[in-house]
């Protein structure tokens, strides 16, 4: 595949790999979060695809079902259900992430499996803690067991302890490669641009992983070979609430700032940690996903994450952060207001940004970043 | 020593004036549940501020956690959640401006101000706190705002967190039970103090014989026209978060008892004119005005006759027992605590709470106060109009509002609503 078409898988919702992999009969399921174990899936060959926004036009069958306070992105991603576009799948996973995405669980088992999906699709819900502790970790491992029995269950299936070794080494090597490409973008002169790695990632959550693995090894060794670029005006990295849309990426980049580096979910907080390969996979899988860099959602947590935003700071050479906010998203908007009083005690320059799943605005955040870059150039 | 609870102090003084002008104003006989209210509060926060001064620690803690538990201490228990939204029905300017504060610092605008006024207080520096407390529950408000109050707060202040899991089931109240237990040790541990489980059990005491008085209450609740005044609703959340484990709390239902009693007797209702709607409120009801559900009483004719705090879905806990297992009954209780229940678990739990409870006070309507903060429950507005729809007949009214914060949606536009609604009805 080339570079291009590559990227391209993710400008659209299904793709061809999708419907290859549909027309060989495997399964396809959704999962709204990155506490989903995806070496799971893969062990139980199912296609694991994160749900995203891309495609929607508006909101307009979603809100008639939630409320205007609710995250654009998960209407975003309700309205595409509501419109019959996430009828490949075969199932769904939810968990208790944010308060908006928990309750597609409840929406989904209300309004669109039996209508829109078929009466037996699948939901099936997560229960992660919210804090770190033994118990809390003794919980998650039995969670994912009892996972596990249910997709035996349901798909008539046998997941041995060599399947689920496969899933760990098949994300880890993705997890590897994705991680070596984030060094090429972090460079002095950075070979990869922000808004082709997050295209990256966004592909890489809707295809088959081996597949994914070996086009990113393709890119890598590409990318390797050219030529970096410095011509920015600053080094961005960017934190916050979902994006899975590469425009925002575009506006900072197009005004001379480079996103070298991130702290989101289609990026470091989804590829930075892997799994242990030796000893027992299921506990290898469970302490990966329980005390990976978290989300806001890890209660207890914040000043982990802050340790890991200060050394990507150092480490990727970092001018400046930018976090956005998605209106209404609690979690990430309080996270950011408190990187912003950390990072100004160590003078490190933060611009929070509120947005619309849809940038509609495009102008407004144009200014602010220009202005921001202006301030730190 | 310095008044380390300077917002039970503005409390004191706003219960004390509000209850000057209720003894002094309305003919005999009219508001009795808000002056017994009033009474018991009273005595209560002016208890917590003696204690506080005598230096006893201050306890600040979510109103997820039954507070009984923390009894097996000497403390005073400060429930985050109760103060903003009680000093805004009190207060001319409300908690305005420890909201502002709290964005100011860069808290969003659409957090719950729950939680966001006791952050402004806490920038302001109204609130010294000896140990911090929360159960992981019942939402993102929670998770976001708690380690943010304790950070400002002053680093060292132990922040004590109980993981409660997603699910209401007996592998879940036995997680929760184990996480508890370790709160409550953990607590006495940050004091200083060994447990007296037998305060313990004695504050579950009171909690217990409250609890006997809010279902006889709850029974005369289905009488029409009903007997209660709906001012009860906003009055009985207060009292579960400020008057928790103590005898007050029982006094005070048993006088609200006693009152219903008498009018349903004699077929009367707190006010003059008749029943014309029945009401359920499955969100809460409004805080920033406390003359708001006399005007639903008196004006329109209208019965608040539940919200989502004055139906406990509760079971006593026997003292009796070892102390293992009444902390595992409180921790059920706990999980099961009115928006807690609701909240923190599937939309089947608040549909089905809901439609039950509609069908058995015979409601006529629901409103449903959609709260800017609570994107859980406004996750859920549709599913369950469809279902009072559906399954009990009934239509139900959204609006949109902040319940602690009057600029957000003012009361006029909210009593619009309400009355072109209830046109619609009648
Ligand atoms: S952006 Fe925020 S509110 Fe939206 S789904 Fe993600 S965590 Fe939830
Ligand atoms: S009102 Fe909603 S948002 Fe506020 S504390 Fe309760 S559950 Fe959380």
């Amino acid at each position: 595949m080339k570079y291009d078409e590559f990227l391209k898988i993710s400008e659209t919702l299904s793709n061809p790999l999708v419907e290859e992999w549909k027309k060989q009969k495997k399964k396809i399921i959704g999962y709204y979060c990155t506490y989903v174990p995806e070496e799971i899936l893969v062990a139980a060959e199912i296609l694991g695809f994160r749900m995203r926004g891309t495609g929607a036009e508006g909101t307009s069958r979603a809100d008639t079902i939630l409320s205007r306070f609710n995250c654009s992105y998960i209407r975003a991603s309700l309205d595409l259900a509501l419109e019959g576009k996430y009828n490949f799948l075969d199932g769904l996973i939810a968990m208790n992430s944010c308060d908006h995405a928990r309750r597609m669980y409840d929406i989904f088992k209300y309004k669109v499996v039996g209508e829109i999906l078929p009466e037996n699709f699948p939901l099936y819900f997560l229960s992660v803690p919210h804090i770190l502790t033994e118990r809390g970790y003794n919980w998650l491992l039995e969670e994912f067991e009892i996972f596990i029995t249910e997709l035996e269950n349901h798909f008539n299936i046998k997941i041995t302890k060599e399947d689920l070794n496969r899933g760990i080494q098949i994300l880890n090597e993705n997890r590897k490669i994705l991680k070596e490409i984030h060094g090429l973008r972090a460079l002095d002169k950075p070979k990869i641009s922000g808004v082709d790695i997050l295209k990256m990632n966004v592909a890489n959550s809707a295809i088959p992983k081996e597949i994914a693995n070996q086009e990113l090894s393709n890119i890598l060794t590409n990318v390797k070979d050219s030529g970096g670029n410095s011509d920015n005006r600053a080094r961005i990295l960017l934190t916050g609430s979902l994006i899975d849309n590469p425009l925002f990426i575009k506006i900072i980049e197009d005004v001379g700032g480079a996103v070298v580096s991130d702290m989101l979910c289609f990026g470091t907080r989804n590829f930075w940690d892997l799994t242990e390969e030796r000893g027992n996979p299921l506990e290898n899988i469970t302490k990966r996903y329980y005390y990976k860099i978290s989300c806001p959602r890890m209660m207890d947590d914040h000043k982990r994450r802050f340790e890991f935003l200060k050394e990507r700071i150092e480490k990727d050479k970092v001018d400046g952060v930018i976090g956005t906010r998605i209106e209404f998203c609690d979690l990430n908007g309080v996270e950011n207001a408190l990187y912003e009083h950390e990072l100004e005690n160590l003078n490190i320059p933060m611009l929070t940004l509120d947005r619309d799943y849809f940038l509609g605005d495009i102008g407004r955040y144009k200014t602010r970043i220009e202005a921001f870059i202006e301030q730190i150039e | 020593m310095k008044n380390k609870i300077i917002p039970y102090e503005i409390l004191y003084e706003a219960l004390e004036t509000t209850r000057i002008l209720v003894e002094g104003g309305p003919e005999e006989g009219e508001l009795l549940v808000l002056k017994s209210f009033l009474k018991h509060i009273s005595k209560v926060v002016e208890r917590y501020l003696d204690n506080a001064e005598n230096g006893i620690p201050v306890l600040g803690h979510h109103f997820a956690f039954p507070t009984e538990v923390f009894f097996a201490y000497d403390i005073v228990p400060i429930v985050f959640e109760g103060i903003p939204y009680i000093l805004s029905a009190l207060l001319p300017e409300g908690s305005e401006s420890f909201y502002d504060l709290a964005d100011s610092w860069g808290h969003p605008y659409h957090t719950c101000t729950s939680q966001k006024g006791v952050l402004g207080m806490t920038l302001n520096g109204m609130f010294q706190f000896d140990v911090i407390t929360t159960p992981t529950a019942p939402c993102d408000n929670t998770f976001a705002s708690y380690p943010v109050i304790s950070e400002i707060h002053k680093k060292d202040v132990p922040f004590i967190i109980a993981d409660m899991p997603f699910y209401h089931d007996e592998r879940g109240y036995k997680y929760y039970g184990a996480e508890l237990k370790k709160t409550i040790l953990d607590v006495g541990e940050a004091l200083n103090q060994e447990p007296d489980w037998d305060k313990f059990k004695k504050a579950i005491d009171y909690s217990n014989e409250a609890l006997k008085y809010i279902s006889e209450i709850n029974e005369l609740r289905r009488v029409a026209p009903c007997p209660i005044e709906s001012m009860l609703c906003p009055l009985m959340t207060a009292v579960l978060a400020f008057i928790p484990g103590q005898p007050e709390r029982a006094l005070f239902f048993k006088d609200v008892l006693e009152i219903a009693k008498k009018r349903a007797k004699s077929g009367e209702r707190a006010y003059p004119g008749k029943e014309k709607i029945r009401s359920i409120w499955p969100y809460m009801s409004i805080f920033f005005d406390i003359g708001f559900c006399e005007w639903l009483d008196r004006e329109i004719g209208m019965s608040m006759l539940l919200d989502i705090f004055n139906y406990l879905f509760l079971e006593q806990v026997d003292t009796s027992q070892d102390v293992d297992e009444i902390i595992n009954g409180v921790a059920k209780q706990s999980m099961e605590y009115p928006m807690v229940r609701q909240s923190q678990y599937h939309a089947d739990t608040l549909i089905e709470d809901f439609v039950y409870l509609s069908k058995e006070y015979e409601a006529d309507c629901a409103i449903f106060t959609a709260h800017i903060g609570c994107k859980q429950s406004v996750s859920l507005i549709q599913l369950l109009r469809e279902a009072l729809r559906d399954e009990v007949g009934i239509p139900m009214l959204t609006v949109d509002l902040d319940i602690g914060d009057a600029r957000y949606t003012s009361i006029q536009t909210v009593k619009k609503e309400i009355n072109n609604f209830v046109k619609t009805i009648l």
